[in-house]
C-alpha cells in the first residue's frame, strides 16, 4: 500500500467561492447561513440556508463544452477543482489529457434547474418540452464536466450515498492511489440547493427556522447548505518527485450500513460505532491516537445524540478531552459534498495547527460529552483525525487524515 | 483480510424477460425472444423500452415490507434476495460484514416528481415525508441493507449505463484491497 497524500485542495462555499476565504470565515466563527434568494420560501417552515454567492464563483478560462448548460453544482464543482489543481501545481486542461482518476460524489446536480421545467410540465402537460434544464440531470453529470474540462482520461467514479457521498468518494480514491492504480485522482462532491431538499428536509421536520447550532442543547434541526470540495490525492513518492507539499495523509478509511432505518439514526450508537472502528482499523490507529474529530453534526436531536453515542463507545471517558466540531453551523448541511468539504478542512486543520469552530455553539448537552470547540479556531497541533460521515439509508463512513511529516 | 481472488458464487436477475436467472438465461438462448415495449405514462402514449411487466414480490418480499419500497428497491430486493438464497440458506456470512454495491441512472426520479408535484401544485409543507426517503438514488442499495441486515459497506454509483458494471467492479477491488 503506498503512502497517500492530500496536496491540492479547492473549495466553494456559502462562506466563500474559493479554500483561503472559507477557511479564514470559519475559523473566525463566522456564518454563511441565511435568507434563501434562489427561489419563493414562502410555504415552507424556514427561510434560510448556506447558499452559495453565484456571482463571485471564480471560474477559470475553460473548453465551453464544459461550461454549456451547466448548472449550478455543475459551476460549484468545475470551481474547485480548478482551485485544487492550481493548488496542486498540476497543470491540466483539455489539451493535455492525464490518466488521473477522478470520483466524486454526487448529489442533486442539476436537479435546480431541471425544477423549473418540472413546474412548467406540471403546469402544461406533456406537450411541454425541456432539454437545456435537463443536460444536467444525472447525477454525474459534474463529474462529466470535470473530465472534459480537465482532461482527465482515468477512471471516472460518482458514487452516490446521500451525505457520506463525498466521504466515501475520498476513501476510494485513497484506495485507488495507495492500491498503485493511479498516481494522482480528484476526489470530493458537489451539490446545490433546491427545491426538493429544502421541501423534503422540511417535511421530515428537520430543520430548524434558526441557523442550525451542532451539539448544542438548543439545537433544533439542521440548514441546508450547498457547495463542492475537490482534493487532490496523490501518491507521496509522485508528489516528491515533483516537489508537491502536503496538508495531510489519507490513513484510511471505514464504510458501513447501519441496516436500520432509511432515515432514523441506530440511536444507540453502535451501528456508528462499527463505522468509526472500521476507520481506524483500516488506519492502523487507535482511538486513543486521534487528536481531532471533525463531526457530522447535523444538529437534528437525533443524529447528534447517536453520533455522540458513537463517540462515547469509541473514545469512551477520554471523550471529554477529544476536540469535536462540525462545519455545518457555519456552512449548512450540503449533503453530498459535505463529506468532502469536510475532509478538506480537516486536512487544512492538520496542516495549519488550528482546529475549526462550530458556529452557534453555546450550550453544551450533557448527553453529548465531547471537548466543544466554540467561537473561534482553536490553536492544536493534529496528528490524527477522524472526519465521519452519517446518511440517509444508513450509509456511514468515516477518513482517518493525519499529518504528512 | 484482503483476498487474492474474487468469485461470482451466486447470481439474481428481474429482467424484461421475467423474474429470475433462469427466465433470462432462456431469453438470451432464444433468437425469437423479444421483450414486451410499453411504459406507461399519466399523461402522455407509453414510451417503447421493454419492462419488467409480470414483476412481482410475492413470495420473496413480504407485503407489509413490500409496502414500504419503490419500484427501483424492489426490484433490486427481489434479485438480491435470489443470489443471496443461491449463496446459500443461512447465509454463509455474517450478515453485517457483507456489503451491497449498486449501479443506477434514474433510481428515486418516481419519487422526487411526487414530492415536487406537491410542491408546485399544492404547497411546499404539502411534500409527502414518506416519499422524500425514496429521492435518493441509494434508496434500493440501503434499504436492501435494512431488509437483509447487512451492514458491511453499502455504495451506490451512478454513471449511467455503466453503473451496474462498476457496482460490480468495485465491490470485486473491496474484496481485494
Amino acid at each position: 500500500m503506498n503512502e497517500v497524500w492530500i496536496t491540492g485542495i479547492g473549495l466553494v462555499t456559502a462562506l466563500g467561492p474559493d479554500r483561503e476565504t472559507t477557511w479564514r470565515r470559519l475559523v473566525a466563527g463566522e456564518s454563511g447561513i441565511g435568507p434563501v434568494t434562489l427561489f419563493d420560501t414562502a410555504g415552507f417552515r424556514t427561510r434560510i440556508a448556506a447558499q452559495v454567492d453565484d456571482a463571485r464563483l471564480v471560474l477559470p478560462a475553460l473548453d465551453r463544452r464544459a461550461l454549456r448548460h451547466a448548472s449550478r453544482a455543475s459551476r460549484f464543482a468545475l470551481a474547485a477543482a480548478a482551485e485544487a489543481l492550481a493548488d496542486a501545481g498540476l497543470a491540466s486542461g483539455p489539451g493535455a489529457p492525464h490518466p488521473w482518476a477522478l470520483v466524486l460524489g454526487g448529489g442533486t446536480a442539476g436537479l435546480f434547474e431541471a425544477e423549473t421545467f418540472v413546474a412548467r410540465r406540471l403546469a402544461g402537460g406533456s406537450r411541454v418540452r425541456g432539454l437545456t434544464e435537463l443536460v444536467d440531470v444525472p447525477q454525474d453529470a459534474p463529474s462529466d464536466r470535470l473530465g472534459l474540462a480537465f482532461g482527465l482520461t482515468g477512471p471516472r467514479i460518482t458514487v452516490t450515498t446521500a451525505c457520506s457521498s463525498s466521504t466515501i468518494a475520498v476513501g476510494l480514491a485513497a484506495e485507488m492511489v495507495g492500491d498503485g492504480e493511479t498516481p494522482v485522482a480528484l476526489a470530493g462532491g458537489a451539490d446545490a440547493i433546491c427545491r426538493l431538499t429544502y421541501a423534503g428536509f422540511n417535511s421530515l421536520h428537520a430543520v430548524d427556522r434558526e441557523p442550525a447550532k451542532p451539539y448544542d442543547s438548543r439545537r433544533r434541526g439542521l440548514s441546508l447548505g450547498e457547495g463542492a470540495a475537490v482534493l487532490v490525492v496523490e501518491d507521496a513518492g509522485h508528489a516528491r518527485g515533483r516537489g508537491a507539499r502536503p496538508y495531510a495523509r489519507v490513513l484510511g478509511y471505514g464504510a458501513t450500513n447501519d441496516a436500520f432505518h432509511m432515515t432514523q439514526p441506530e440511536p444507540s450508537g453502535a451501528a456508528w460505532e462499527r463505522t468509526l472502528r472500521a476507520a481506524l482499523a483500516e488506519a492502523g490507529v487507535e482511538a486513543a491516537d486521534v487528536d481531532y474529530v471533525n463531526g457530522h453534526g447535523t444538529a437534528t436531536e437525533q443524529n447528534d445524540a447517536a453520533e455522540c453515542a458513537a463517540y462515547v463507545r469509541v473514545f469512551g471517558g477520554r471523550l471529554g478531552s477529544v476536540p469535536v466540531s462540525s462545519v455545518k453551523g457555519a456552512l449548512g448541511h450540503c449533503l453530498c459534498a459535505a463529506g468532502g468539504i469536510e475532509a478538506a478542512v480537516t486536512a487544512l486543520a492538520i496542516a495549519r495547527a488550528v482546529l475549526p469552530p462550530t458556529a452557534g455553539f453555546a450550550e453544551a448537552d450533557p448527553a453529548c460529552p465531547i471537548d466543544p470547540v466554540a467561537g473561534a479556531g482553536r490553536p492544536g497541533r493534529v496528528r490524527v483525525a477522524v472526519s465521519s460521515s452519517f446518511a440517509f439509508g444508513g450509509n456511514s463512513a468515516a477518513l482517518v487524515l493525519g499529518g504528512a511529516a | 483480510m484482503s483476498a487474492t481472488r474474487v468469485y461470482v458464487r451466486a447470481a439474481g436477475a428481474v429482467t424484461a424477460a421475467g423474474t429470475g436467472v433462469p427466465a433470462l438465461l432462456r431469453a438470451a438462448a432464444d433468437p425469437g425472444w423479444r421483450p414486451v415495449l410499453g411504459l406507461e405514462r399519466p399523461d402522455a402514449p407509453p414510451l417503447p423500452v421493454a419492462v419488467c411487466r409480470e414483476f412481482t414480490t410475492k413470495d420473496v418480499v413480504p407485503p407489509l415490507l413490500a409496502r414500504r419500497l419503490d419500484r427501483p428497491s424492489r426490484l433490486l430486493a427481489v434479485a438480491a434476495r435470489e443470489a443471496l438464497r443461491a449463496a446459500g440458506e443461512p447465509l454463509p456470512w455474517a450478515p453485517e460484514r457483507v456489503g451491497v454495491t449498486a449501479g443506477t441512472w434514474n433510481a428515486g426520479t418516481s419519487a422526487l416528481v411526487e414530492v415536487l408535484r406537491a410542491v408546485f401544485l399544492t404547497s411546499p409543507d404539502e411534500a409527502p415525508p414518506a416519499q422524500f426517503p425514496s429521492t435518493v438514488a441509494n434508496a434500493p442499495a440501503s434499504q436492501l441493507g435494512i431488509l437483509d441486515k447487512l451492514g458491511g459497506p453499502n455504495i451506490t454509483f451512478a454513471e449511467k449505463q455503466v453503473g451496474g458494471l462498476r457496482a460490480v467492479a468495485e465491490a470485486a477491488r473491496m474484496l481485494l484491497s
